[in-house]
């Protein structure tokens, strides 16, 4: 059995323990809980060639209030990094977030998820913004932990893309 | 009898107690408090990751010391989200594995969630005064735009009567700025946003 470390990476409320419950659970709460330090989840995920066991590491969201902790990434293959559609600065603070990965883990396997599409009369993310990334090299997908929109594909495109590294 | 008193105190503490042996198996040197039951079913801690791997490292390197990893969050079976911490320990070339129940981090959770829920609505705000703004901008634009008819219409010949419903639109149209200028200076903004939102069917 493959296993890998993953991490949900993101700023505050943007949603990384509700596409987690999705993924894990298959359960959405509208209510917003904080999250404090890290919760670890684990489920299989199967491949065309491979089954892969995610060991999902939900890292508390950064803010003024609290810097996430680098060192939570030592050993992850890969990461997601989560952006909330509808406030267009968390695009920033994951992007942040994605350089401290990369001093800290290197260029491992990473998403862009751009998530709470549900919400789309409320949808703040520049698309040029994300479009330019996109031209770098970004995967980036749109989900909706409500309603499950792309949140099993972001979490298989990763493993794939671990499997492949 | 020291061995009785850690069998006692340690749960009574909620602290799981665990000595880790030669061959690097662990041994459990008091019974772990219940909430523990919620994190392992065996006692190799698969789920601690890279934490036990730098906790074999910082056994390796001391002789005495310890090290902590946390806040982790886990539920209990109520579905209540409750924290702890990890710790190795270093004493008289014996290793110990510690995990205690974080308590103020459930404190720190409550004020952390109050704090953000107050940016969220915060920055909610910031989107109706924005919003607001953006209105005030379109008003003016619509008000100089109808300045500007009104002005062509009084300059056309219009005759005494029409020339006095021109000019009594011009006020009224001016007025109606004035107002909303000063609407958007003095009111709450969500009273604001309210205002400015179209009225439902």
């Amino acid at each position: 059995m493959i296993q890998k470390k993953i991490c949900m990476l993101g700023g505050f409320a943007v949603g990384k323990t509700s596409l987690v419950s999705r993924f894990v659970h298959s359960i959405f709460s509208d209510k917003y809980l904080t999250t404090v330090g890290v919760k670890i989840e684990k489920k299989s995920v199967d491949l065309p060639d491979a089954k892969v066991d995610l060991i999902v590491w939900d890292l508390y969201g950064e803010d003024d209030f609290q810097k996430v902790r680098m060192s939570y990434l030592r050993g992850a293959s890969g990461y997601l990094l989560v952006a909330d559609g509808t406030r267009r600065a968390t695009l920033e603070t994951a992007l942040s977030l994605h350089e401290s990965a990369q001093r800290t883990v290197g260029r491992v396997p990473f998403l862009l998820v751009a998530n709470k599409a549900d919400l789309a009369a409320e949808w703040e993310l520049d698309e040029n913004s994300l479009a330019a990334l996109g031209e770098r090299g970004w995967r980036i997908l749109r989900t909706s932990a409500k309603t499950g929109a792309g949140v099993e594909d972001a979490f298989a495109t990763l493993a794939r893309d671990m499997l492949r590294a | 009898m020291a061995d009785d008193l850690l069998t006692v105190l340690l749960p009574a503490i909620e602290i799981a107690a665990f000595e880790r042996r030669a061959d690097g198996s662990f041994t459990s040197i008091a019974p772990p408090p219940p909430w523990f039951s919620r994190l392992v079913a065996d006692e190799t801690f698969p789920f601690l990751g890279h934490i036990l791997e730098e906790a074999v490292d910082f056994w390796r390197q001391s002789r005495s010391g310890m090290q902590e990893w946390g806040p982790c969050a886990e539920s209990d079976g109520a579905g209540r989200e409750f924290h702890y911490k990890v710790v190795a320990v270093s004493a008289n070339g014996r290793q110990f594995l510690l995990f205690e129940l974080d308590t103020a981090s459930d404190r720190m959770r409550e004020v952390l969630q109050a704090a953000r829920e107050r940016a969220l609505a915060a920055g909610s705000r910031g989107d109706e005064q924005a919003g607001a703004a953006a209105a005030q901008r379109d008003v003016r634009r619509m008000g100089a735009e109808m300045r500007e008819l009104l002005r062509r219409l009084a300059a056309s010949g219009p005759t005494a009567e029409q020339l006095t419903v021109i000019e009594a639109l011009t006020k009224k149209c001016d007025a109606l700025l004035a107002g909303f200028d000063d609407a958007v200076q003095w009111s709450p903004l969500s009273e604001i946003a309210l205002r400015l939102r179209p009225p439902k069917v």
